[in-house]
C-alpha cells in the first residue's frame, strides 16, 4: 500500500475519534518534526517539547484536514511545526523583549552551538547551526526532509525561484564552512 | 545559447541525482563552464542528504505518544458528554430578534422609539453601575483577546434590539464590518483565537443581514442593492486581506480567511438571487454578475413564499436534517451552503467523513442560524440550532494547502516535480536581505 492511501485511510480513521489511528501517524512522522525542531533550537528538550506540542495541534485540526489524493500528511505536519515555532517567537518577542532578542539571534548564525555539536559529533547539526535561519530552513526542507522545491516553496510561502536563490545562497555558505573545518582540522 | 542562472542548473542537477536520472560527473559534463562551482555545491548537498540525521530519544518517543494518546481519549471522551459552553452568536441574535418580538407585543399601542429610548437609558445604567463608569466607551476599541470585547458586542446587541428591521440589516452589515478590521489586526498578531472569533462573529451577522433582508426585501427591495453593495466590498476586503496574510507568511490566517470568502461569495449568490427577482426595483447594481444567480442551486426561500421552519423532530445538537422544510433540491447543496438555515446544517451528515474541510461540520464555523421570521411572524418557531463544537483554538494549517507529492524516503527521496529551467524566477528576492 502506497505511503498516501496509508496515510488517507490513517487520517479517515483519527478524524472520526480513533486514538490509535492517531498514534500510527505519529510513529510515522514523529522523526520528522522531531527533525524540525531539532534543527532549530538544537536542544534536545525544547525539540521533544514542541514535537509534542505539534501533534497535539494536529489533532486538533485533524478534522480539518482535507483528505484526497492530493493529501500530503508530512507537509501538513510540518506546516503545523513552522506555524508553532513562528508563534513561539513570537510569543516570546511580546512577552519578554530582551529574551527574545537572545532566542532571534540564537537562530542565526550561532558559533557556540555548532561548537557543542561538532564536540558531540553531530557534524550537520553543527553545519546548520552556521546558517540563518530561513538558509537553514531551505537545507532542512530540501535534504533532511526529502521535500521537493515546490513543498519547500509552500511551507515557507515563497516561490519556487525563491526557494532556488535561498538553495544556492545556503549550499554556498555551508560549503564554505566545510572547507573551513577541514583546514582547521 | 544563454545558459540558465547557477542556482537554476543547480536545482535542475540535485533533482535529477536524486531521481536517479543523472549523476554528479554527468550533471558537471552537461555544464562545463560552470563545473568549478556546480561541483561543490552538489557534493554539499549530497553530504547533508546521506548525513545521518537526527532521531527522538526512544523514551521520549513512547512517552510523548502514551501522553498524547492519553489525553486525545480523554478529550473525546469529555467532548462527548460536554455541554458547550457558550452560546453560539448565531442563536443569540436569534434570540434578540425574539426578545425584540416580545417587546414589541407587549407594547403594541405605544411609540416604540419611547419605549427603545427607555429600554437603552436601563441598559445604559447598568453598564455604568456594573462597570463602575467608562466601560462602555472603553469598550469600543475593544478586540477579541480584550476583557472588554463583551461588552461591545453587547452594546452592539443592544443597538440591534431597538433598531427597525431595516435599520437591523444595515447594523449588521456594519458591525460585521468591524469583525473584518478586528480579524484583520488579530491575524497581525498571530491570535488565531481572536481571528477565529472576529470572523465567527462576522459571519453570523452577514447571515442575520440576510435573513432579515428576506423579511423586509419585500417591502423595500433596494435593501438587497444595499447589501450586495456593501457585502462585495467585505468580499474585496477580505481578500486583499488573504493576500496581505500570504505575503506575510500567515497561511493559516489566510486559510481561514478563505474560508471566510467561500461564505462571503455563498451570501452574494443569495443576494443577487433575490435582486434578480426584482429587477425592476432595483437601482445600478448589477443583478448578475461573477456571483450571479445559478439555474441548478437550490433558492432560497423566497420573502413571500414559506419561511423554512424548524422541524419539531429535530435534534437539538444538529442531528435532525430537516425534512420538508427546505426546497426541493436544498439538501443536495447544504453541505456546502451554511445559508440553508438549522433545517439542513449539517453537523453530522456523512459528507463529514469524505470531505471533511468542505462540510460545515468539520470547520470551525458554520455557526447556524434558522432561517425563520420574527417571532411575530412564527411564534411557534422554535429555534434548534446549537454550536457546532469545535472549541479548540486550532486553525487549519492544511485546508487549502497545495497538492504535493510525498516524497518516498526522509534523505533523497524520489522527486516530485522536474526543476523548471526558469519562468517563475525571482529576480527580486536575489537581493540580500530575505534571511532573517
Amino acid at each position: 500500500m502506497k505511503r498516501a492511501s496509508v496515510d488517507e485511510e490513517l487520517v479517515r480513521r483519527a478524524q472520526q475519534g480513533d486514538a490509535d489511528a492517531f498514534g500510527q501517524i505519529y510513529e510515522r512522522y514523529v522523526d520528522d518534526v522531531y527533525r524540525f525542531f531539532y534543527y532549530r533550537t538544537l536542544q534536545t528538550a525544547d525539540a521533544e517539547d514542541l514535537t509534542e506540542a505539534t501533534f497535539l495541534k494536529a489533532w486538533q485540526g485533524l478534522k480539518r484536514l482535507r483528505v484526497g489524493p492530493e493529501l500530503n500528511l508530512r507537509a501538513w505536519l510540518l506546516r503545523i511545526a513552522r506555524n508553532l515555532w513562528i508563534d513561539r517567537h513570537r510569543t516570546a518577542k511580546e512577552e519578554a523583549p530582551l529574551e527574545a532578542a537572545a532566542t532571534v539571534a540564537a537562530s542565526g548564525p550561532n558559533p557556540e552551538a555548532a561548537l557543542l555539536e561538532a564536540e558531540r559529533g553531530d557534524e550537520l547539526a553543527a553545519a546548520l547551526a552556521q546558517l540563518p535561519e530561513r538558509l537553514r530552513d531551505v537545507i532542512v526542507y530540501r535534504f533532511v526532509h526529502g521535500l521537493s522545491h515546490k513543498e519547500t516553496a509552500a511551507l515557507l510561502g515563497v516561490n519556487e525561484g525563491h526557494v532556488r536563490v535561498l538553495q544556492h545562497r545556503a549550499l554556498q555558505r555551508l560549503r564554505r564552512w566545510l572547507e573551513a573545518q577541514a583546514q582547521e582540522d | 545559447m544563454t545558459q540558465p542562472p547557477l542556482d537554476e542548473i543547480l536545482a535542475q542537477c540535485l533533482d535529477e541525482i536524486r531521481s536517479g536520472r543523472s549523476t554528479v560527473e554527468a550533471c558537471l559534463a552537461r555544464y562545463p563552464a560552470q563545473r568549478a562551482e556546480l561541483e561543490p555545491l552538489l557534493r554539499t548537498a549530497l553530504w547533508v542528504a546521506q548525513a545521518e540525521a537526527v532521531r527522538p530519544d526512544p523514551a521520549f518517543r513512547a512517552a510523548a505518544k502514551t501522553r498524547l494518546l492519553n489525553r486525545i481519549r480523554a478529550e473525546e471522551e469529555s467532548r462527548r458528554a460536554a455541554v458547550p459552553p457558550v452560546m453560539p452568536q448565531a442563536v443569540t441574535f436569534d434570540l434578540l430578534h425574539r426578545l425584540r418580538g416580545w417587546i414589541r407585543k407587549l407594547q403594541p399601542q405605544q411609540p416604540r422609539r419611547r419605549y427603545a429610548m427607555f429600554w437603552a437609558l436601563i441598559f445604559a445604567a447598568i453598564a455604568l453601575v456594573a462597570g463602575g463608569g467608562g466601560i462602555a466607551y472603553a469598550s469600543t476599541d475593544a478586540l477579541p483577546d480584550d476583557a472588554l470585547y463583551p461588552v461591545k458586542l453587547a452594546l452592539e446587541d443592544a443597538q440591534l434590539l431597538f433598531a427597525d428591521p431595516e435599520e437591523d440589516v444595515q447594523l449588521h452589515l456594519e458591525f460585521a464590518q468591524r469583525r473584518l478590521e478586528e480579524a484583520r489586526i488579530m491575524a497581525q498578531q498571530g491570535q488565531t483565537e481572536g481571528l477565529e472569533r472576529a470572523l465567527e462573529n462576522y459571519e453570523a451577522h452577514l447571515q442575520a443581514a440576510l435573513q432579515l433582508a428576506q423579511q423586509v426585501g419585500a417591502q423595500d427591495p433596494q435593501v438587497w442593492a444595499r447589501m450586495a453593495q456593501q457585502v462585495e466590498r467585505h468580499q474585496q476586503r477580505l481578500q486583499t486581506m488573504a493576500q496581505v496574510m500570504e505575503q506575510q507568511g500567515l497561511t493559516e490566517a489566510e486559510q481561514r480567511m478563505i474560508q471566510t470568502q467561500e461564505r462571503v461569495r455563498q451570501t452574494l449568490e443569495h443576494v443577487h438571487r433575490f435582486m434578480g427577482q426584482h429587477p425592476k426595483d432595483m437601482p445600478s447594481t448589477p443583478p448578475a454578475g461573477p456571483h450571479g444567480p445559478k439555474s441548478d442551486e437550490s433558492p432560497m426561500p423566497h420573502p413571500k413564499g414559506p419561511m423554512p421552519t424548524a422541524m419539531p423532530g429535530g435534534k437539538g445538537h444538529g442531528e435532525g436534517r430537516g425534512q420538508g422544510s427546505m426546497p426541493e433540491d436544498g439538501g443536495q447543496n447544504a453541505d456546502q451552503d451554511f445559508m440553508s438555515g438549522d433545517a439542513t446544517y449539517p453537523q453530522s451528515t456523512a459528507a463529514a467523513d469524505t470531505h471533511p474541510a468542505e462540510s460545515p461540520k468539520s470547520t470551525p464555523l458554520g455557526t447556524p442560524v434558522p432561517v425563520q421570521g420574527t417571532p411575530e411572524n412564527h411564534p411557534a418557531a422554535t429555534a434548534t440550532c446549537t454550536p457546532a463544537p469545535t472549541q479548540s483554538g486550532d486553525h487549519d494549517a492544511s485546508a487549502t494547502h497545495t497538492p504535493m507529492p510525498t516524497p518516498t524516503s526522509t534523505h533523497m527521496p524520489a522527486p516530485t516535480m522536474t526543476a523548471t529551467p526558469s519562468g517563475d524566477h525571482d529576480q527580486g528576492d536575489m537581493g540580500g536581505g530575505h534571511d532573517r
